[in-house]
């Protein structure tokens, strides 16, 4: 991808670099660069890369198909056959309540940004949320896979058809980009109505923050699994959530009720961290035991190395299950 | 008026205010944990219930966090102000109740005593009293008598006060009343009347000066009172003292062309008292030297060995060229260990002339002997009238300053009333009886006058002419021919005198050998009125032949002047005494300073420094000089012993002495108290700030989320 500006792609990754780009698709453009320039040595080009079977080598196959390690022990040539060979449906599910409408991390005002953060003026999860789907969109565009795009809340609140044309991924940022943020978040409703329409074998990543009650994302989760669907989450949390390091005493309310809570932040910072753990370790346990993959993304740190990193551990476990 | 110290729970302190302070400094921690949080700010949170759950978690523990933080917070500023505020330990609150302490302290004119060790008596006071202080419990009330003026000052509980009270005692003039000291201690114990112990602690140097009230009655104190007294002073420094001067005339008659002759011939003269106190009575000398404003004079004086006083006659160097009062010094050399009393404050009143007035009828044929003995003096400066007394009217009297009554069987009762007026203006009578054997007229004088002696109609013929004697108040009257009288009474005889019957404050200023009156005199009162003298004689050679005895001039003339010098109110006063003053204000003729007023009666003032002074009828012009001088005998360095000691006052025990009889105190000081409440500061300090960061900091730097 040429670089209009001159500058290295991997300087438009980090959030604050991203935030000050006006034009939200350059913005996934840049970040799809990076993980890109940061793959190059990978032998795994892309997320759909699914192992299927081996069959016999016949004439005319590409010998880098061949499979060496079944010819050493059989010695018999065998190639293996791809799910790569034929386009992946995957489906971007993007949060988009009110909970996500939290930032801590101040921009300019006048950037180009999503609605969660014209008011605020600050990077919000939504506008990370944003920027890692339309990467995500713009990567398997690029490698032909069918993609499709909801956004969700207490329901699915505008959806995308799935499709691979290159030009469908316009339409996927001017949604992301248009779409309010705000009521409160049903995982199972969602779910329910994204499921009652998509019946064929998918990829779903959703980009949320997790922040709901974990026994309904378990029962949405095993509604993914038990429709065989597989299942990438990304959970978006905004570094002072994660780190909860204020110090004035404040009034808290909560972003998608009207609970409300006066707290001097310091005299609970280790409970709540501890509070936080142990959410994230049953969110993480609970979609692990449905064989999903899960990933904390920080909305101050960089987009692009977060997604090579979900990358290189999707190709891991796919080389550990399919002994590519 | 002292505040007392407040008592909280114990502890006395020494600046009270500060610890105010400190209890105000609470409100600092206070206000700004209120500020903190109505200064909360508003946060729109998306992982609220995990902010729900960390409360709800550690709700318990922040609320108990805070309240200690918040209470190490007050307790630091408190803690502060009460360590600045010097509390003292006070033992009383645990061993019954306070005792009520009363600092008797040495301050009058011997306590600038300068002892062997260079110090004056004051000095080693103050410092006794101080190392009492140092066993006074805290909480103990506090009060401090000054011996000179017995003016009480508290009490209080405050020891910084009560040192401050004590350091800043000076030496005053006045004299020191020991017992009434005493005594104002015990009526301020018995006002207690709450069955409280108290304690009476002695501070003085133990000199006669000042027992100089010459009481001897003791102060009654009972058991519950405890007596406490320095170490007393045995050896008595040498200190040469002027005791009193005496002006025999408080006036000199002015000459107006003031001619060297009349100037010498016309010498004042006082009597001077010198006493010395000291180890031992040596024969040696002493220089008086007089400091008039032009002149001055100077003898010298032998004291022989084992002598103590010298009562000798001085010259005063009168200017008599000038009409105005005139002031004199005397000091007496060489100075000693209580300087303040080698010098004496004398003046001379000076007045244009003397006018008598005789109220006489001559007999043809007798002679008249009162204006012979009196014409010798000056035409200048002495006017003589003689009138009938028929005739007396009031314009008679006015300007008059001794009439001379001849002929008292004459004067119309209504004209007694003029020499009444008289007297109460300040003017003097001198009245001789009729050389008539009818004295019918004693009733109206004895019932008129109020002089304290009885006429009587009896006249006592004597078979044998009798002499007459010298008696006590003789010095007072004719001081000036004092050491001539003896000889000039002798050829005096007396064939007759009228009985008079003396009364209490009668004068006798001569007798007969028989011990009968001759001359009598009452003294000037204290409101002004002028004396009378009487003879029981009449100048008369039938009756007396001292008109043709050499005594008769100087009698007479000695008697006028007397008569004037004594008239009216004093121009010598002594410190510490109160003067009635109503014509003007004094001031000093050495510095601005005035003499105090007493404020309970305004129309007194007290000297309260000798000196000389002026004394303004309206403000601006210079009338009389007036003189102050400390009370005699109240300087007397010479010690006084255990029995005098003792016989103060009536006690079941008696003085302890402080420094080697008393047993040592168990006092907790004022740094060991302020030294805990320190220590506690900086341990509350250290745990705030441990405190702080350990409630207020997370212990997570590196979160596991």
């Amino acid at each position: 991808m040429t670089d209009p500006t001159g500058i290295r792609a991997e300087s438009y990754l980090s959030p604050e670099t991203l935030s000050q780009l006006a034009p939200f698709d350059l913005r996934a453009r840049m970040i799809v660069e990076g993980v890109r320039s940061g793959f190059h040595a990978s032998p795994q080009q892309g997320l759909s890369v699914q192992f299927k079977q081996h069959r016999p080598y016949t004439a005319g196959d590409d010998v880098k198909h061949l499979d060496w390690k079944v010819y050493a022990r059989t010695d018999r040539l065998s190639v293996k056959q791809y799910e790569q060979e034929t386009n992946l449906d995957i489906v971007v599910l993007v949060d988009c309540s009110a909970s996500m409408r939290y930032g801590s991390m101040g921009v300019k005002a006048g950037w180009g940004g999503t609605r969660a953060s014209g008011s605020t003026s600050s990077w919000t999860k939504f506008d990370h949320a944003t920027a890692t789907a339309t990467a995500v969109a713009w990567m398997c565009l690029q490698q032909s896979d069918r993609v499709g795009l909801s956004l969700f809340s207490n329901g699915i609140k505008q959806t995308i058809g799935r499709t691979s044309s290159i030009g469908h991924w316009r339409r996927i940022v001017s949604v992301l980009s248009s779409e309010p943020v705000d009521d409160t978040t049903d995982f199972e409703r969602t779910t329910e109505q994204v499921l009652s329409k998509i019946t064929n074998r998918s990829l779903f990543v959703v980009i949320s923050d997790f922040l709901q009650d974990p026994a309904s994302i378990r029962s949405s989760m095993a509604r993914f699994r038990h429709n065989k669907h597989d299942v990438i989450c990304l959970q978006v949390l905004d570094h002072q959530e994660i780190e909860f390091d204020l110090q004035d005493p404040s009034l808290f309310l909560d972003m998608e009720s009207d609970d409300r809570l006066r707290v001097d932040p310091p005299a609970i910072r280790d409970a709540y961290i501890e509070a936080l753990a142990s959410h994230q370790e049953e969110i993480r346990s609970l979609l692990t035991g449905f064989g999903f993959d899960h990933h904390l993304l920080d909305s101050r740190e960089p987009v692009g190395p977060a997604l090579a990193r979900v990358a290189a551990r999707r190709s891991s476990w796919l080389k550990s299950h399919h002994g590519r | 008026m002292v505040v007392e110290s407040p008592h909280i729970i114990g502890l006395v302190f020494i600046t009270p205010w500060m610890a105010l302070l400190g209890i105000a400094g609470i409100l600092i921690p206070l206000a700004i944990h209120l500020l903190f949080r109505r200064r909360r700010t508003t946060m729109e949170w998306a992982a609220m219930h995990l902010v729900q759950q960390a409360w709800a978690s550690r709700k318990s523990r922040v609320r108990i966090e805070q309240m200690l933080l918040l209470i190490s917070r007050c307790l630091i500023p408190l803690l502060l102000g009460l360590a600045l505020a010097q509390p003292l330990f006070d033992s009383n609150w645990f061993s019954g109740g306070p005792v009520n302490r009363y600092i008797i302290i040495e301050d009058g004119i011997t306590s600038m005593t300068r002892t062997d060790s260079g110090r004056t008596d004051l000095e080693d006071a103050k410092d006794s009293v101080l190392r009492y202080l140092e066993t006074v419990p805290a909480g103990d009330p506090v009060t401090v008598i000054t011996m000179s003026d017995n003016t009480t000052t508290g009490p209080t509980t405050n020891p910084e006060t009560i040192r401050r009270i004590i350091s800043g005692i000076e030496s005053s003039h006045l004299p020191s009343d020991l017992r009434t000291s005493v005594s104002v201690a015990s009526d301020l114990i018995e006002a207690l009347d709450d069955g409280s112990r108290s304690e009476i602690m002695l501070a003085t140097g133990y000199r006669r000066g000042s027992l100089s009230d010459g009481r001897k009655d003791p102060v009654v104190l009972d058991g519950s009172v405890d007596l406490v007294r320095n170490t007393r002073q045995t050896s008595a420094p040498d200190n040469l003292r002027i005791v009193d001067v005496v002006p025999n005339r408080s006036f000199v008659l002015a000459d107006a062309d003031g001619s060297e002759r009349l100037r010498n011939a016309h010498s004042s003269t006082a009597t001077i008292t010198i006493a010395r106190d000291g180890p031992g009575y040596p024969q040696t000398s002493t220089s008086i030297l007089v400091r008039g404003e032009t002149r001055e004079s100077s003898r010298n004086i032998e004291w022989s060995e084992g002598r103590r006083t010298i009562v000798t006659t001085i010259d005063l160097p009168v200017d008599r060229t000038s009409d105005a009062d005139e002031a004199f010094g005397v000091e007496i050399l060489p100075t000693d260990s209580l300087p303040e009393d080698n010098l004496w404050y004398l003046n001379m009143g000076s007045i244009d002339g003397i006018d008598m007035l005789i109220l006489d009828r001559p007999a043809p044929g007798s002679t008249s002997w009162i204006p012979y003995a009196l014409d010798p003096m000056s035409s200048d400066t002495m006017s003589l009238r003689t009138i009938d007394p028929v005739s007396l009217i009031e314009s008679d009297i006015r300007g008059t300053d001794i009439i001379i009554v001849v002929r008292p069987d004459l004067v119309p009762s209504d004209s007694m009333r003029h020499l009444i007026t008289h007297l109460e203006s300040g003017g003097s009578i001198i009245i001789a009886p009729p050389a008539s054997m009818n004295h019918g007229w004693v009733d109206s004088w004895n019932s008129e006058l109020d002089v304290p002696w009885e006429w009587d109609q009896q006249v006592r013929i004597h078979d044998r002419p009798t002499g007459l004697s010298i008696t006590d108040d003789m010095v007072d009257h004719l001081r000036s021919i004092g050491t001539e009288l003896e000889t000039l009474l002798t050829p005096v005889a007396v064939e007759r005198i009228q009985i008079i019957t003396p009364r209490d404050g009668c004068e006798t200023i001569l007798g007969t050998t028989n011990g009968d009156p001759f001359l009598i005199a009452s003294p000037p009162s204290r409101s002004g009125s002028g004396s009378v003298i009487a003879f029981a004689s009449p100048m008369d050679t039938d009756w007396t032949d001292l008109p043709t005895r050499p005594l008769m001039v100087p009698l007479f003339q000695e008697l006028i002047r007397d008569a004037v010098s004594r008239n009216g109110t004093t121009s010598q006063h002594t410190v510490g005494v109160p003067v009635e003053s109503t014509r003007g204000r004094f001031e000093s003729m050495r510095s601005t300073r005035l003499p105090i007023i007493d404020f309970l009666n305004p129309e007194t003032v007290v000297f309260d420094t000798p000196g000389h002074w002026i004394l303004r009828e309206d403000g601006s012009n210079p009338d009389r000089i007036h003189s102050s001088n400390i009370a005699p005998g109240s300087s007397s360095t010479s010690p006084i012993d255990d029995i005098e000691i003792s016989a103060l006052v009536d006690h079941p025990v008696g003085w302890i002495e402080l420094d080697s009889d008393r047993p040592d105190s168990t006092v907790v000081n004022s740094a060991s108290v302020t030294r805990y409440i320190i220590l506690i500061l900086l341990v509350l300090a250290v745990g705030e700030t441990v405190l702080s960061r350990l409630f207020t900091h997370s212990r997570y730097r590196n979160p596991g989320a």
